[in-house]
């Protein structure tokens, strides 16, 4: 009888340790990391292709960058001459390469991104975090799914719907969106330090 | 025998010959005037030709374009 209570209280012991244990590394996990938005991501174009029923017209090249962030119009892609005719798809190339600037609070700590590379990660992957305001620096982040750092990355073409009718005075304005809503992450690597990493955006051309 | 109006001939010897040498120059005003036509044609003509790279077709596309501009933005 002594045995089987014994027994029992330590099962209830081990039990108790094991709860402890959860409701600790839940806590942990709460706090490894933190999501939310750049407050500056930049993109820079390098070409525009428009499909004219016969083939791809390349309707400009060479290197725009924009604070997507802020928004507005590619500088250089404004008002370039659009040859008569009836396009029904789109494709744009851009660079591999993304300067973001951002700031998160991870558990207590207030994290800014900064120019240098988390020790022991991959170039263009992840910013060590700074606790200094005055030190917060664009880090430029890559998607290595897209091919490596600074490669030209020509981005699912998409449908023109209705297809575009182009004559004289026509002016055609789409817009390129990246979805940036909660693809910044801040990991606190405990001791007052972190790092930050980026989700894959999503990318459209918003139609006119 | 009807007596002539005024102004008009009496001879109609003369009447032919005013007749021919009204058609005699109104050939050549005709004919200045169809070369001015054509001269003017081909001085129109030629400058628009030579504007863009000596082409029809190159004219033809950069006066029927349109303009294109992209923006960009995020959510």
């Amino acid at each position: 009888m002594k045995r089987a209570l014994c027994l029992g209280l330590r099962f209830l012991l081990i039990l108790s340790f094991v709860f402890t244990m959860l409701i600790q590394s839940s806590e942990e996990w709460a706090n490894a990391a933190t999501s939310g938005t750049p407050t500056s991501f930049k993109v820079t174009v390098t070409k525009i292709e428009m499909h004219n029923g016969t083939s791809y017209v390349e309707i400009w090249s060479g290197t725009s960058e924009i604070d997507l962030s802020t928004g507005g119009t590619f500088d250089g892609i404004d008002d370039i001459t659009l040859p008569a005719g009836t396009y029904s798809l789109i494709r744009v190339t851009i660079k591999n390469a993304f300067p973001v600037k951002g700031d998160l609070t991870d558990g207590a700590i207030h994290y800014y991104t900064t120019a240098a590379t988390w020790p022991g990660q991959t170039t263009g992957t992840a910013s060590v975090g700074t606790t200094t305001a005055g030190n917060v620096a664009y880090y430029t982040f890559y998607n290595p799914a897209w091919g490596s750092l600074n490669a030209s990355v020509t981005l699912p073409e998409q449908t023109i719907s209705p297809s575009v009718v182009v004559v004289a005075g026509v002016s055609w304005i789409p817009t390129l969106r990246f979805t940036l809503t909660n693809k910044l992450t801040s990991t606190d690597t405990g001791g007052g330090g972190g790092y930050f990493t980026i989700s894959a955006p999503d990318v459209t051309i918003v139609m006119p | 025998m009807k007596e002539p109006k005024a102004g008009e001939s009496g001879d109609t010897r003369a009447d032919s010959i005013d007749r021919r040498d009204f058609c005699k120059k109104a050939i050549k005003r005709s004919s200045i005037a169809a070369v001015a036509g054509v001269a003017g044609y081909i001085a129109y003509k030629k400058p628009a030709v030579r504007s863009f790279f000596g082409t029809k077709e190159a004219y033809a596309n950069s006066t029927n374009a349109g303009t294109f501009s992209l923006k960009g933005d995020s959510d």
